[in-house]
């Protein structure tokens, strides 16, 4: 395949970059050393595809690339793969994020590790193809039916594109969880400078056997009572895994003990390691007495709004988060209850919910649904008031 | 008389299973397990040497279940088919001992 | 007089069955008990490890749940996507047999989709339809291979045509295509070891009854006479040259309310090339 010119040389790049979110994500992806990618084309999202497929299978340890029929298929060869004891990912947006629903409720339920990347879109149904939004918030938390939680990390350079995606694969195989990515569509084509780091440099985790029950995470170990061991396919013990509500062996049990134990348990995992997941990120929050809360490229306005003020004598600040769920509540209250909050989102009112929610207080809002990030204008007058 | 309805004396059973020794010389043993046969009948229809018919007992299961009539001759026909993995057929040699 | 050791007692092929998840969800009579014996004596005999080598899929449905019942590696998957989750094992680690064992209804309604694109890929799957003509689980509906004019819960006054499985299979590039009954119990290890030992997608086409619901309406109401049923309408395919023996009119299955099966051609349509 060395004629095809797509194909670049058989390693991990290394080193400074200049490129784009939706490449930096598919560069962490093998960096973090995945193995399997499974996906269909969708706007924004198809470009972290198109260089895996020129990638993935032409790296030094190949890696399994598939175009599959549709997002449904995707997600489930993801979480196939995933149980083949190798790292499994896809990328989506919009539509195809809603079609992986189903399989994202199978992941959580059988404790799949795997990763999700949603660059988000305007919607709902096909929507704004080629334009940002932030609609998807609410999704990740509530997508498929039943009760679950999957960690989502949302970046807002490319940088942290980058490191976002190897977080996300260490938190998929450290806590046996389904792990989304929330970038957008601006974060998917802007083209910044970023660093791939030294190999040595960077934690990277895989998960847990019964050969090897006690993995560490950032310096903690992980329980092996809330983290079972992942017996894998092929492997000496059997592995079994149903959706249907199953005992620590995997196999089906219907009783209501074993159902509230295995669901209890499946939530207690995310929150007891929720504070290795990344930390919000606190600008001039501490003598503020305007806080804008925001994610994603909206987040990049808003510091720029915040430093106008700042400019103009307002005692303005923002709270971004990067971990959006499990949300950081404790964080949230310990640092911003009682100032005057500015949520600002692509998104008629999504991230207000959880902020009002656990601030008890009357929030503002921007939602801005014009197919961009809101310009830093718009945030600036809000800060100051002005409407 | 009919004497495909009289049960197979070398019967020993217990809360489980009801084994039977078959065979010419005795060396086989016909298996039914009562926890788990459903009673579908399919073995009685299916067995070439009519040596099975169904009890009119239930099990504990509420299931009736197939009683050996001395006529088996281990072909293992009824265990490929059943259904509910309920029959089987073993050497006598590997699950009994003589009594001393 | 001898000594019965019971605790020595079991199946014959009790080793390769998960003892304590029996017994089965399956109502009496069903044929699924069958198809998962024949399949294990298939894997035997292909000289696999079912413990160490073997990947059973599973989709939804009754028949999602005999992955559960076979002490191998397993997974039993949502509703349609058994073929979709298989395909990612074999890519994830090429070096395991896997296994699709599933329903008509999950592999061709919800998940038929998947199914044509895997067979066009020439993935290397071993699927194992146990195809019943109907939703047993979730109490007799119509499924995509539920025959003209036979009564279902959803489908009062008339049924569409079925698919033909056989055909299908054929027409999406299945590299072995075989339609036995559950009642060709002393043939099916056979087919299922060259199912297993072939290169791309093997299919059976397993026809199977439902005698506790659609029998019991459509007629074959009880396991004994679904079983003379099967054998007594099975046609013995004669394959010749000119390919007659693969016309849609010669693959057909024919069923009549109230008779059930009158003519099921049986047989290898397609041999593939071996591994």
């Amino acid at each position: 395949m060395s004629e095809n010119k797509l194909v670049e040389e058989p390693r991990v790049l290394a080193g400074p970059q200049f490129n784009s979110g939706n490449f930096a994500v598919a560069e962490a992806a093998l960096f973090a050393g995945l193995h399997g990618y499974f996906g269909y084309p969708i706007t924004p999202s198809t470009t972290i595809m198109e260089r895996l497929a020129s990638r993935l299978p032409y790296v030094e340890k190949p890696g399994a690339f598939l175009q599959a029929e549709d997002e449904i298929a995707s997600i489930t060869a993801v979480i196939g793969c995933s149980w083949t004891r190798n790292k499994a990912m896809t990328a989506t947006s919009g539509p195809g994020f809603s079609l992986m629903q189903e399989g994202i409720g199978l992941a959580t339920f059988t404790e799949t590790p795997l990763v999700v990347v949603n660059v988000m879109r305007g919607g709902p149904s096909t929507g704004l193809p080629t334009f940002p939004a932030q609609q998807e918030l609410m999704q990740a938390h509530f997508g498929s039916h039943g009760d679950y939680m999957v960690p989502t990390f949302a970046p807002n350079n490319v940088q942290e594109c980058f490191d976002l995606t190897i977080e996300a694969f260490n938190a998929s195989e450290a806590l046996r969880t389904p792990v989304f990515v929330l970038t957008d569509q601006i974060l998917s084509t802007l083209k910044e400078r970023f660093l791939i780091p030294k190999k040595e440099n960077i934690e990277l985790v895989n998960r847990s056997s019964p050969d090897n029950p006690h993995i560490t995470w950032k310096g903690e170990t992980i329980s092996s009572n809330l983290v079972l061991p992942m017996n894998c396919f092929g492997e000496e013990s059997k592995a079994f895994a149903t959706g249907l509500s199953h005992d620590d062996t995997g196999h089906v049990d219907l009783s209501a003990d074993t159902y509230e134990l295995l669901m209890n348990r499946l939530k207690e995992k995310i929150l007891t390691y929720q504070h290795l997941f990344p930390k919000p990120e606190k600008y001039l929050i501490d003598d503020a007495d305007t806080v804008v809360v925001a994610y994603g490229s909206t987040a990049r306005s808003a510091k720029y709004a915040v430093n106008s003020a700042r400019k103009k004598g307002i005692k303005a600040g923002l709270y971004r988060l990067r971990t959006i769920w499990p949300f950081p509540k404790d964080d949230i209250i310990q640092s911003l209850r009682g100032k005057r909050i500015i949520v600002v989102e692509m998104s008629s009112g999504q991230l207000i919910w959880p902020v009002e929610r656990y601030l008890k207080q009357d929030v503002e809002h921007i939602g801005y649904l014009r197919g961009s990030v809101p310009p830093p204008s718009l945030i600036r007058k809000k800060i100051e008031g002005v409407n | 008389m009919d004497t495909d309805s009289i049960p197979n004396e070398n019967i020993q059973s217990n809360e489980r299973f009801d084994v039977y020794l078959v065979g010419n010389k005795h060396n086989r043993i016909f298996a039914v397990d009562r926890n788990r046969c459903k009673g579908c009948k399919i073995c009685t229809s299916i067995c070439p040497y009519n040596a099975i018919f169904m009890g009119k007992v239930k099990s504990h299961r509420g299931f009736i279940y197939p009683i050996e009539n001395g006529k088996c001759t281990a072909c293992k026909q009824c265990v490929y088919i059943c259904p509910d993995f309920a029959l089987s057929i073993h050497d006598a040699a590997d699950i009994t001992e003589e009594a001393k | 007089m001898v000594t019965i050791k019971f605790d020595l007692l079991g199946h014959n092929n009790e080793v390769d069955l998960t003892s304590r998840m029996l017994p089965h969800i399956w109502c009496s009579g069903c044929s699924l008990g069958t198809n998962v014996q024949s399949f294990i004596r298939g894997a035997i005999s292909a000289g696999l490890n079912l413990d160490r080598e073997v990947v059973m899929v599973s989709g939804i449905g009754c028949t999602g749940r005999a992955s559960g019942y076979i002490e191998a590696d397993g997974f039993h998957t949502t509703h349609g996507r058994a073929i979709a989750f298989a395909t990612g094992v074999k890519l994830g680690n090429p070096n395991l047999e896997v296994v699709v064992f599933s329903g008509d209804g999950d592999l061709f309604a919800i998940g038929g989709n998947h199914f044509i694109h895997a067979a066009r890929r020439k993935e290397d799957l071993t699927v194992i339809c146990t195809n019943n003509s109907t939703y047993g689980l979730t109490g007799g509906q119509a499924s995509p291979t539920t025959f003209e004019n036979t009564y279902t819960p959803t489908t009062i006054e008339k049924n569409d045509k079925p698919f033909d499985l056989v055909n299908l299979a054929l027409g999406a590039g299945a590299a072995f295509v075989a339609r036995y009954t559950s009642a060709h119990y002393k043939i099916l290890p056979r087919i299922i070891k060259e199912a297993l030992q072939t290169k791309g997608m093997a299919f059976i086409d397993l026809i199977s009854g439902c005698p506790a619901i659609y029998g019991k309406k459509n007629g074959y109401p009880t396991g004994e006479i679904m079983v003379q049923n099967f054998l007594e309408s099975s046609v013995d395919i004669v394959p010749d040259d000119e390919g007659t023996y693969l016309l849609p009119e010669n693959t057909a299955v024919h069923f009549d309310q109230g008779k059930g099966y009158t003519k099921i051609p049986v047989g290898i349509f397609r041999r593939g090339e071996k591994k």
